[in-house]
């Protein structure tokens, strides 16, 4: 099937694609590598008549280990040697996405703000309109929760987000007023539909900025799916710990995305475990306290149940591997 | 002109001799190309883009076709008003179901689809009108003008739903069932005494099992082209494993005879049995061309493939099974509820196949069979690789394995004492002539180091053994006619080249590099001198088409016989040139060889231009009908083959007790396919056969929500990708068969099946539980886990009480 048409627009700079925002409004979409937009743009879902394209503005294509823009491809994060060295969480979480030939096109600030998915939104039109169409897309009802006609319960599949949140990252903005920086937790919404808490009108993502403090973190990512490559994820979780000398957890940031509509931080379920010496015993307990603090919704593969369940093993794993005394009681 | 002894002379200066032999054995396996590693003769042009599908085809003044596919999944149609698509600039026809109304279906038995939905909708996605228009936009917009007023009817969608008699406010699916209710077709069928056996068996085996629908998923979306000449004849491209059953289909429903149709076949991506069928967006293009006089094309969405459908059907299976103290199998007893879908199909053949293949690979003394398709308001299931067989086989597979695991025996070794011996027949009558699934089960038993491993591994991992045979061809004609089942017209003139035409359809097996390697091996000539031309109606003859496993068989033979039809005329000329008796004459390396006097030997194209001398180029034609065979009960055709393949494999698998995933980490497998012509080309399909079955295993499924299939995408229909790949170990067994082309029998099938029960057996030496219901999705196995860790527990706490 060939793409609805549109106007296409391919600004140089920041400046003239936050202009071109700002003049079509609701009437503009952003696309960068295109490989969320335009399947979704060959379903008709909510497909516009502009769309302002990225690719052009060779500014946004910075990658250091405290600041990634958001037009680096996944491809660069993933054979990125300085970030390997550094933040391999992030080399980790890239190289996981999607399948190779898509992450050659993918960006970062396209897996930031992927749009979100759902069995009853991600169909062509005939199969949507047997439904009677659903809250994110021409309908009045979810139809995940059909109880539901104001909140849309799309799940948002974006992985980078979970390891951003366990490092305190934040997200670079740039809209009509300016450019400024909203910590990557402040960013989302749990909502299929609005999906941005802290998103001005105007505005796109230039970047991500991450604090020097999180090199010091052992942290790592790992994806429930079906298969070992293409598929989005079930269930994402990134954690990231540190531990004195003594063994005893000085920090610890547990996040989880594919949930809800939003990539989930679960630092305060997992704050009670702070100044607790890490050992086997406890990476059960913080797999159990994520268990719970987990809900997920029937849309996307796999059973939520099971999701939820996973969400704690998954957690476990991730401390055993990252922090050896979690694995055997030494450290 | 040159007389012979000069050009002889000629050919000795220039140090041209016939190659000296003296040392090649005399036996029959010293082939030329039989045997050798062939590298398909498409697949240049594949590899580099040149490929010509049936979508790369342009023709001037072309219109696109948009189908309107039903979001209803049961409903009446009471009124359809075109009037305003019609009127839109750029539409040239929109067609209505009332326009072509004939029904038509693969089997004479089962005609019961028609080109657009008539009167009512049977399923999410039927086609209900069409439009040909001048670009894919406007025809899309063109199918929102259309109104259409429906009455919503109760869909069927669960099979014990389907069998039962009709309620109150109810509609059958199809006017046609017999009875009150939604059911197909009825098979049941005993041999022996199986209720006898069961009771006194030592050892038994009952199970259910679920299984999902799965499709075949091939890379080329369904196609098609029609063009109405101007001289009122139709030409239809189409991405097709059938054209010969798509030609006689649209002779019926087009009302036009057949020499006034002529179907091609381009380069096609795949099939599988998902283009084996007369489809309807075929009679549909061919409509609108006939009716705008303009080419008309249609490009299926992928959304629509799944629609399409045809796969594997949905199937709730009961198996039971009876062994003696020696660890002989005494009775089998299959009950199959097959979901159909809404049309027929190949169905009637599917409720047999469900049963009658599993007479095989062991001896089944006393044998039951009930098997029930039935509609339902879901896409059409039809065959998809090892038709009928696959569920089946991992039914008897998983309850042999049972009974091995409850008796304490060593499942290779109870496999071994079952086997079918070679040239037998069954209790059913199919007649077993070739056979190698002893060798099989031996060699993968020592390359697996079985004896070392099963029930020994450590917790989670472990490993199984699958078995399986399948026909090699279907012996019975679908439609009765007294012409052969397949045949090949050879041409070659002056230049030397060697031209084919078959009418079998070449669909990424191999079919065309299969023809051409028989016939330059029985005319002695290199493959560069082989050029076939596949399935134009109008220029190849029949073939019935690449299903049942039937092609290398039966248009292998029919390909060799025109050959050596060729090779009598050119030993013929070269007796003539060099007036040599004939018997020691032999085409081999571009020469017509002298076996005793190598000074006589002709050249290969000097014997052509004796051979064309005053006759032109030589033409021949050979053919392939089955031999009658089986008995004479009611379906006692069903399942009947000239031959039959035979598989075993073994897999190794890794099981995460707290996850549920499942790991495959090696198979070793070994199939007997006769005498393999291109270890390329069977290794490939072993391999891909292997690779399917896994993902009928562990992650395919035509996933779906009432009558909605929710993951009608290739992102979300799973097939498994290279890092799910398992090692893959494979044995060809070379049972030599006395009637196959050069002792050549199937290999596209049959290694499918026995995966499945591999794994599944696999799965249960590595943590102790069987899981029935495919796709063993992780959420499914890890509950199989939990729910053996608690009835652990439950009886550890009995025990300590």
């Amino acid at each position: 099937m060939e793409l609805p048409a549109f106007q296409y627009h391919r600004p140089s700079s920041a400046e003239d694609a936050v202009a071109l925002l700002k003049e079509y409004g609701e009437d503009a979409d952003l696309v960068a590598g295109g490989t969320d937009l335009l399947p979704n743009y060959k379903n008709r879902l909510n497909n516009k008549k502009h769309v302002v394209s990225l690719a052009g503005i060779e500014s946004l294509r910075e990658l250091s280990a405290s600041r990634i823009g958001a037009l680096t491809r996944l491809v660069e994060m993933e054979r990125s040697e300085l970030l390997a060295s550094t933040l391999p969480i992030l080399q980790e979480t890239a190289a996981s996405i999607s399948s190779p030939p898509l992450r050659e096109h993918g960006t970062v600030g396209g897996n930031l703000m992927l749009d979100t998915r759902c069995y009853f939104f991600n169909q062509a039109p005939m199969w949507r309109r047997s439904k009677d169409f659903c809250l994110k897309a021409e309908g009045t009802q979810c139809l995940v929760v059909p109880s539901s006609n104001d909140h849309c319960y799309a799940t948002y599949s974006g992985e980078l987000a979970a390891a951003f949140l366990v490092l305190g990252a934040s997200m670079e903005l740039l809209g009509p007023d300016g450019p400024r920086t909203t910590l990557v937790s402040e960013f989302f919404e749990d909502e299929g539909i609005v999906r941005f808490r802290d998103r001005r009108p105007g505005e796109i993502v230039v970047g991500v900025t991450i604090p020097e403090a999180a090199q010091e973190l052992s942290a790592g990512y790992s994806k429930l799916r079906i298969r070992d490559s293409i598929d989005f994820p079930s269930l994402g979780v990134a954690v990231a710990v540190r531990t004195d000398d003594d063994g005893h957890i000085k920090r610890l940031h547990v996040a989880t995305t594919a949930m809800t509509s939003r990539p989930e931080c679960l630092d305060d379920e997992v704050k009670s475990f702070v100044g607790q010496q890490a050992c086997p015993e406890l990476a059960e307990r913080i797999g159990d306290a994520v268990q719970k603090a987990s809900i997920a919704y029937r849309n996307v593969p796999l059973d939520p149940r099971y999701r939820r369940k996973m969400a704690g093993v998954f957690t476990r794993r991730l401390l055993e591997r990252i922090e050896p005394s979690f694995a055997d009681g030494t450290s | 002109m040159a007389t012979y002894q000069d050009k002889r002379a000629f050919r000795e200066a220039a140090d041209d001799l016939p190659p000296d032999r003296s040392e090649r054995r005399e036996d029959d396996s010293d082939f030329n190309l039989i045997g050798k590693r062939t590298p398909l003769i498409d697949a240049r042009d594949k590899v580099t883009g040149q490929a010509i599908y049936t979508d790369d085809i342009r023709l001037p003044g072309m219109l696109v076709c948009k189908i309107f596919r039903s979001p209803w999944a049961h409903a009446r149609i009471d009124s359809i008003d075109t009037s305003k698509a019609e009127a839109l600039p750029g539409v040239h026809a929109v067609m209505v179901g009332t326009d072509a109304p004939i029904k038509f279906g693969v089997l004479p038995i089962s005609q019961d689809e028609t080109a657009l939905a008539v009167d009512k909708v049977r399923h999410q996605g039927e086609g209900i009108f069409a439009v040909a228009a001048e670009s894919e936009a406007r025809a899309i917009e063109a199918l929102e003008l259309v109104d259409i007023e429906i009455t919503e009817l109760k869909p069927f969608l669960k099979r014990k739903d389907s069998v039962r008699d009709l309620r109150e406010g109810e509609e059958k699916i199809h006017e046609h069932c017999r009875h009150d209710n939604n059911i197909h077709k009825r098979v049941e069928q005993e041999f022996g005494d199986p209720q006898g056996a069961f009771e006194e068996a030592a050892y038994t085996a009952r199970s259910n099992f679920e299984f999902q629908g799965v499709t075949h998923a091939f890379t080329e979306p369904i196609a098609a082209i029609a063009h109405w000449t101007p001289d009122e004849r139709l030409v239809l491209w189409t991405s097709q494993q059938v054209p010969h059953y798509t030609h006689l289909a649209l002779s019926s429903v087009l009302e036009l005879p057949m020499h006034r149709i002529r179907v091609i076949k381009p380069v096609v991506g795949g099939g599988f049995g998902g283009k084996s069928d007369p489809f309807p967006h075929e009679m549909v293009v061919s409509w609108l061309a006939m009716q705008t006089g303009r080419p008309v094309k249609i490009l299926f969405d992928r959304e629509e493939v799944f629609f399409s459908n045809h796969g594997r059907h949905p199937t709730s299976t009961a198996v039971g099974m009876a062994v003696n103290n020696d660890g002989k199998i005494t009775a089998l007893d299959v009950d199959a509820l097959i979901d159909g879908g809404a049309f027929g199909s190949f169905g009637v053949v599917t409720a047999y196949y469900n049963g009658v293949l599993s007479h095989g690979p062991y001896r089944i003394p006393s044998f039951k069979y009930r098997g029930t398709r039935v509609y339902s308001n879901r896409p059409v299931s039809g065959a998809m690789r090892g038709h009928g067989s696959v569920n089946s086989r991992m039914c008897s597979e998983v309850a042999l394995d049972m009974i091995c695991a409850e008796a304490g025996w060593d499942p290779v070794e109870v496999r071994l004492k079952n086997t079918l011996p070679e040239f037998t027949t069954l209790i059913n009558g199919f007649r077993i002539t070739s056979n190698g699934i002893r060798e099989c089960i031996e060699t993968v038993a020592r390359k697996s180091n079985w004896s070392d491993k099963h029930g020994k591994l450590p917790p989670g991992r472990g490993i199984g053994i699958g078995c399986g045979f399948y026909i090699s061809g279907s012996a019975l004609q679908i439609h009765k006619s007294r012409l052969p089942q397949s045949t090949v017209h050879l041409k070659i003139d002056m230049d030397g080249g060697v031209t084919i035409h078959t009418g079998a359809s070449d669909i990424g097996q191999g079919s065309d590099t299969m023809a051409a390697q028989v016939v330059a091996e029985v005319l002695g000539l290199p493959m560069e001198r082989m050029r076939v031309y596949a399935v134009d109606t109008d220029m190849s003859p029949i073939d019935l088409g690449s299903y049942s496993s039937r092609v290398t068989f039966m248009n292998g033979l029919a390909a060799k016989r025109a050959a050596e039809q060729i090779r009598e005329t050119l030993i013929d000329a070269a007796v003539s040139i060099s007036g040599y008796a004939r018997e020691a004459f032999e085409l081999r390396d571009s020469w017509v060889y002298n076996r005793h006097w190598p000074e006589a030997s002709v050249r290969y194209m000097d014997a052509l231009e004796e051979a064309l001398a005053n006759r032109g180029a030589l033409v021949a034609s050979g053919s392939y009908t089955a031999p009658p065979m089986g008995l004479g009960y009611k379906g006692a055709g069903a399942g009947l083959s000239p031959t039959y393949s035979f598989t075993s494999y073994i897999c190794e698998v890794e099981v995460d007790a707290e996850t549920g995933f499942i790991t495959p980490c090696s198979v070793w497998a070994a199939h007997d396919c006769g005498r393999v012509l291109n270890p390329i080309a069977v290794e490939g399909q072993i391999e891909g056969s292997i690779h399917m079955g896994l993902g009928q295993v562990l992650c395919e499924e035509m996933d779906y929500l009432g009558p909605a299939l929710v993951n009608g995408n290739l992102l979300d229909y799973r097939v498994p990708t290279p890092t799910q790949t398992p090692h893959m170990d494979v044995t060809l067994v070379e049972s030599i068969d006395p009637e196959g082309p050069f002792g050549a029998k199937e290999c596209g099938e049959g290694g499918l099946a026995p995966i499945l029960p591999a794994v599944a057996n696999a799965v249960y030496d590595a943590v102790g539980v069987r899981v029935n219901r495919l796709p063993m999705t992780p959420d499914v196995v890890l509950a199989a886990i939990e729910r053996k860790a608690r009835a652990d527990r439950r009886q550890k706490v009995a025990e300590s009480a």
